[in-house]
Formats: C-alpha cells, structure tokens, sequence
C-alpha cells in the first residue's frame, strides 16, 4: 500500500485514483472528527466532504514535512467552526424560517439548540465545548499526543493538554453521576 | 492531576484559572504530564465517546467527492466553485508568542542597561556634568603666583605658588 507521500505525488500529477486512495484511507477518521464537534450525521458528512475537496485543491501548496493526517484534520477543524459560526448565525437572525423548515420537513427532525439536548448525539459528548470534543475523539479515537492534537486544532500544546484533561475530568463526572443517563 | 492541584482546581470555579492552573502544573510535573493514558479504558465511561457504528459501516463519501470535483473540473475557474474555499491552515515560520516575548525581555533589559549606566558614577552623561574649575590668575601676598593641580583619588587641591619652593595653600 502506498504510503501518503506517494499518493500526493501522485494526485499532483493528477491521478484521481490516488486521491480515491487516500479519502478512503481517511474518511472513516476523518468523520469521527467532524462528527464528534457537529454532532449529526448530515453535518459531518458535508465537513469531511468540504475538507477532502479543499486538500484536493490545495495539495500544490502541501507541505511535505508535515503529516497530511493531520493537515486534513485541521482542514476540518476549520470547517467545522466555520459551519457552527454560520449556524449561529442563521439562528439568531432567521429563527422564524428555520421554525418553519423544521415543521414542513417531517424527516429531518429540528435540530436541537443545545447538543446535550440531541437525541442522536451522545448525551455526554453534547456537555463538552468543540474543542474539548475535538481534543478528546483525537485522543481516544486517533492516538494523538498533545503536540498533534495541538496542530490539528490550531492551538499551543499547553492548551491542547488542557482540552484534554477537562474534557476526560467532565465525561468521567458525568458518567459518575448519571452511569451514561444524563 | 497531584493531589493539591486537584484540590485548588475544585475551590477556584474561575475558567481563566483552571486553564492557567492545568496548563502551568501541566509544564511543570513530570507525572501529570505523561500522556493520561492509563483509566481511560477503566470504567466505562469512554465507550460513551467512541464514535457511532454508522461512521465504519456506510462511510462512503468518494461517488459525492468525485462528483462535485467533476462539477468543478466542468464549471472552471470562471464560475462559482463547488470546492468550498477553507482556509488551509498554514504552519506559522515564527511563532508569534515566544518571539513577541523575547522581543518584550529585550526592550526591558535594555532600559534597565541604560538606568543603570546613567547611575554608575563616571558613566555615561553624568560624568560629563561634573564641576569644572578654571583659575584665571593667582596672587599670593600681592605677587603673582603660578597654580598648580594635585589629585588624589577622592579629591583635587590647587597650589599657588609664588616661587616654585614657597608651597601653596588650598
């Protein structure tokens, strides 16, 4: 199996086979990300697809050096934000339509103002912030030390263990209390 | 998380200073700074993190990413893209904090340099207010007489002297 140097060399070059390669290397990753910091399906699926669209676009300026993993990551990262920004915003200014959407779409279901509220969504992931999220799936899901976690999220290393540490101290408290019913 | 810290977590509700807590305590004790692996596996409560089933069984996002390429690829540069424009996160070549605070280190040690140059006796501008005398002309008992300067290392003395052997006064 090529390694990801080899595929990017080759995507360069245009081989659409290699970047087929390398998203199915990294979809199942790369959705428990997004999934993990939006917290619906839907979502997620529209962050991981926008991140591999804009790694395929943006692999000229790719820097060798570093993990394309990573890089990805924080791809999404990115997106993720930029999504839960707009979503706020639409929220706070089309609170009517959106009512209106919901009411009308009998299988999409309204989508919860708060993730501890979501049915669909894990009721203890839902009490953390994104970031602390973001940080702990890439822990737990990824293996990633707080220098990764720290690249991915934009942030320095200190603060990537901090995410961490409270992410773990909230989900264990809350597991504590509820045993998983909260 | 050592003990004492974990106590001073629990008693300062602040946001601000947990994270400055957790991050300095982090930085400084080799133990709670080791990859926080261990207990959390334990318990239970880690399986309510892990990710859905739905994620490993139908992630399948390569027909929608190759068709939206497609539709790019067709519509070109021109028309409106349907690659979304992300920003790309860029590793910085400097790391703005640390080069900002040695910046800052350097401007105040150099302002302390420069106080205490000014303080030191013989430097800098201090040394060149120091008194200055200027004999004109001397007179000893109605006589000219010729002045000369004698300095030791806490004072200065003037001679006047009429004659070279008449000696001086002060």
């Amino acid at each position: 199996m090529d390694d990801d140097a080899a595929l990017i060399s080759r995507c360069r070059a245009g081989d659409g086979a290699a970047f087929e390669a390398l998203v199915d290397r990294y979809q199942s990753s790369l959705l428990t990300v997004t999934w993990s910091v939006m917290g619906n399906r839907e979502d997620a699926r529209d962050a991981t697809q926008d991140a591999f669209l804009s790694a395929f676009s943006n692999l000229a300026g790719f820097d060798s050096g570093r993990s394309f993993k990573s890089w990805l990551f924080a791809i999404a990262w990115k997106r993720c934000l930029d999504m839960k920004r707009r979503e706020k915003t639409g929220r706070k200014y089309l609170p009517e339509v959106e009512r209106a959407q919901a009411a009308a779409d009998v299988d999409c279901p309204a989508r919860p103002e708060r993730l501890e509220d979501s049915e669909v969504f894990s009721p203890i992931l839902g009490h953390l912030g994104p970031r602390e999220r973001a940080a702990l799936c890439l822990k737990m899901n990824e293996g990633y030390t707080a220098a990764e976690i720290a690249e991915v999220l934009g942030c320095a290393e200190s603060s990537a263990r901090v995410y961490v540490f409270n992410a773990v101290r909230r989900v264990r408290d809350l597991w504590r209390k509820g045993n998983g019913d909260v | 998380m050592c003990r004492f810290i974990t106590i001073l977590y629990r008693l300062v509700a602040l946001k601000a200073f947990r994270a400055f807590l957790v991050r300095r305590h982090m930085e400084a004790c080799p133990r709670c700074s080791a990859e926080p692996s261990e207990g959390m596996a334990a318990g239970g409560w880690a399986d309510a993190v892990r990710p859905p089933d739905w994620i490993r069984a139908e992630a399948c996002l390569w027909p929608e990413i190759e068709r939206r390429l497609r539709e790019a690829a067709a519509a070109g540069p021109a028309k409106a893209s349907t690659v979304p424009s992300v920003p790309v996160p860029r590793r910085p070549a400097v790391r703005l904090v640390p080069a900002a605070a040695a910046l800052a280190a350097v401007a105040v040690l150099g302002v302390l340099a420069w106080r205490v140059g000014h303080r030191l006796p013989g430097a800098g501008p201090a040394a060149a207010v120091s008194p200055r005398v200027e004999v004109l002309s001397a007179e000893v008992e109605g006589r000219k007489a010729r002045p000369s300067i004698f300095q030791t290392k806490n004072a200065s003395y003037i001679w006047f002297s009429r004659t070279p052997d008449e000696g001086g006064r002060k």
